[in-house]
């Protein structure tokens, strides 16, 4: 046998015996710390958020609004409007 | 754009699935060839290996052109280099090239005529380069990108590979016929 063919034998094959299942539970330890760091960051933002924020004069001018926009007519439509061309996409075009 | 490729995109895209079986297709070959750079040392290839599909998984959104496992082969040689001079594991510069040392006549006997032994001889830029040129059947421009170097230093590799091991087992094979 010439040094090329020794050299083109393919390489012993090695057995997976749990090697895959391995490292896919690493990546999803992996990603479940990406989650929590994400979690985490997400809460310390909204708590610097509530002390620095006056939250009582924020929520009473968010109430007045929210009550206006459930009693305006022309959101209704735009909403209605909305949600026949999502049905009419999902219906016909599947996308 | 072959599956791997297809499957490669689609785990860039965030299914881990696809990842996974990306990982089972190509354990085989990858934990091979870090095999063969390690010299057998199948704890330290199979760390490596799973090192390196952990960084794959990290960069999918980097992979861009070529083949999915050329790439892989990348940063398994790139994790591979770490290792080796974290820790000392052998001298990577070839110009410190191990010394061709064909065994005395008396310790005929215990000559094997292995290619694995006689690779394990070679500097491990060596090693890389045949066994992706030829064993993994990488071209030669992958085989270049893969291992970070112009393609005439790969070519320049695998000349000089291939010589050493003739003349080993050249060697060899006469030391233990007498």
């Amino acid at each position: 046998m010439s040094i090329d063919e020794f050299l083109s034998q393919p390489l012993p094959a090695v057995a997976d015996n749990g090697f895959s299942a391995r490292v896919q539970s690493r990546i999803r330890g992996a990603e479940r710390s990406k989650m929590a760091l994400v979690a985490a960051a997400s809460a310390i933002a909204v708590t610097l958020l509530c002390i620095v924020v006056p939250m009582e004069t924020v929520s009473v001018q968010l109430n007045s609004i929210i009550l206006q926009l459930g009693t305006s007519t022309a959101l209704g439509f735009g909403g209605a409007a909305l949600f026949l061309t999502m049905l009419v996409d999902r219906r016909f075009f599947r996308i | 754009m072959s599956e791997s490729e297809w499957l490669a995109r689609q785990a860039a895209g965030g299914d881990t699935a696809a990842f996974g079986v990306l990982v089972r297709w190509h354990q085989s070959n990858l934990r091979g060839f870090l095999l063969r750079l390690t010299k057998g040392n199948s704890a330290l290839a199979d760390d490596l290996a799973q090192e390196t599909f952990l960084e794959a998984y990290r960069k999918i959104k980097q992979f861009a052109d070529g083949t999915f496992f050329g790439w892989l082969c990348a940063i398994a040689w790139s994790r591979f280099l770490m290792e080796a001079r974290k820790r000392k594991l052998e001298p990577l510069d070839e110009s410190l090239e191990i010394a061709d040392d064909a065994p005395e006549p008396e310790n005929a006997s215990l000559v094997k005529l292995d290619l694995e032994k006689a690779m394990a001889q070679l500097a491990p830029a060596q090693r890389a380069a045949l066994t992706l040129c030829f064993a993994l059947g990488l071209s030669n421009e992958e085989a270049a990108q893969a291992l970070n170097i112009p393609l005439g230093t790969l070519k320049s590799h695998v000349n000089r590979g291939r010589e050493r091991l003739a003349k080993m087992l050249g060697d060899w094979r006469k030391v233990s016929m007498t």
